[in-house]
């Protein structure tokens, strides 16, 4: 009684399903509109269609970071070790980068709303 | 004297909406390996009661199970009665496009369960997406759902086929 209707949906079935896979399995990559800028008691938002190059004090010093064609990176840093500045250019949301012994750090937010409802 | 007169489509809509309670009260308490993957073999009375009595008894059936089973499980007006019921709108859905077409679409119980399947957990993830978790790794999961509810959707087909065949129709 199984029909060709039947095997037609089936067999599409069949075929929606798997291609489901390589369609939500790619690493989807959400591109940050702003980066929060911290240091000591400062904290700043920098928009990232504006390219320009901006200073914050530190305990140390300043710490220079730029923009460019919707990247962020740290350009100078007063610190040791300069881990803030390997991090390189960052452009996704959730990418951060940090300076400790200065005190400053730089986080890439998106228009994510919340993570989760709690019931 | 207050009397209500009931019709013996009433009967048999009872009948049918009870039995699907309790096959989703049975259902309900077994564990799950995955939260959210469930047989959903409550959907067998409701396609049954779809090929024998139409669709209109189907809807009634459908939706008295998601109401009687929330409230018995106490889920009533939670997220998951609201992710049960937009599953069964779904599958109404479907139903009510399939009834359209002369001789529905040439379909047996198995495709339609099929559809019904599917339909339903697409429904139930766009809603858990949309009001629960609006975050895009969920969307990981969807292939993972859909691929059970392809499985499930094709047992409980081949259920519903044979008992509608040992029914016949009505």
């Amino acid at each position: 009684m199984t029909t060709r209707a039947d095997i037609l949906v089936l067999l599409f079935s069949f075929f929606l399903v798997v291609s489901l896979y390589p369609l939500l399995w790619q690493p989807h990559e959400a591109f940050a509109d702003t980066a929060e800028l911290s240091a000591r008691s400062s904290k700043r938002l920098l928009a990232l269609d504006q390219d320009g190059v901006y200073r914050i004090e530190g305990f140390l010093g300043e710490t220079i970071v730029e923009v460019s064609e919707k990247k962020i990176r740290v350009l100078a840093s007063p610190c040791s070790n300069k881990q803030c500045i390997r991090s390189g250019w960052l452009q996704k949301v959730g990418e951060f980068s940090a300076c400790l012994p200065n005190g400053v750090s730089l986080f890439l937010l998106g228009d994510d709303r919340y993570d989760s409802i709690n019931f | 004297m207050l009397s209500v007169s009931v019709t013996r489509e009433d009967r048999l809509i009872a009948g049918f909406a009870s039995l699907a309670i309790l096959v989703h009260l049975i259902e309900a308490a077994f564990p799950s390996p995955l939260p959210g993957v469930k047989p959903g073999l409550a959907n067998i009375i409701t396609l049954i009661v779809f090929f024998r009595y139409g669709l209109r008894m189907a809807v009634w059936v459908s939706l008295l199970r998601v109401l009687v089973a929330s409230l018995l499980l106490g889920s009533f007006l939670s997220p998951t009665f609201a992710l049960s019921l937009a599953g069964a709108v779904a599958v109404i859905g479907i139903l009510s496009l399939i009834s359209a077409f002369p001789s529905r679409f040439g379909l047996s119980p198995l495709g339609v369960a099929v559809l019904c399947a599917l339909s339903h957990t697409s429904a139930q993830f766009l809603l858990a997406y949309w009001l629960l978790v609006p975050h895009p790794g969920l969307l990981g999961l969807y292939p993972i759902f859909m691929t059970f509810a392809l499985i499930f959707g094709f047992i409980s087909g081949v259920i519903s086929q044979k008992v509608y065949r040992q029914l016949g129709a009505a």
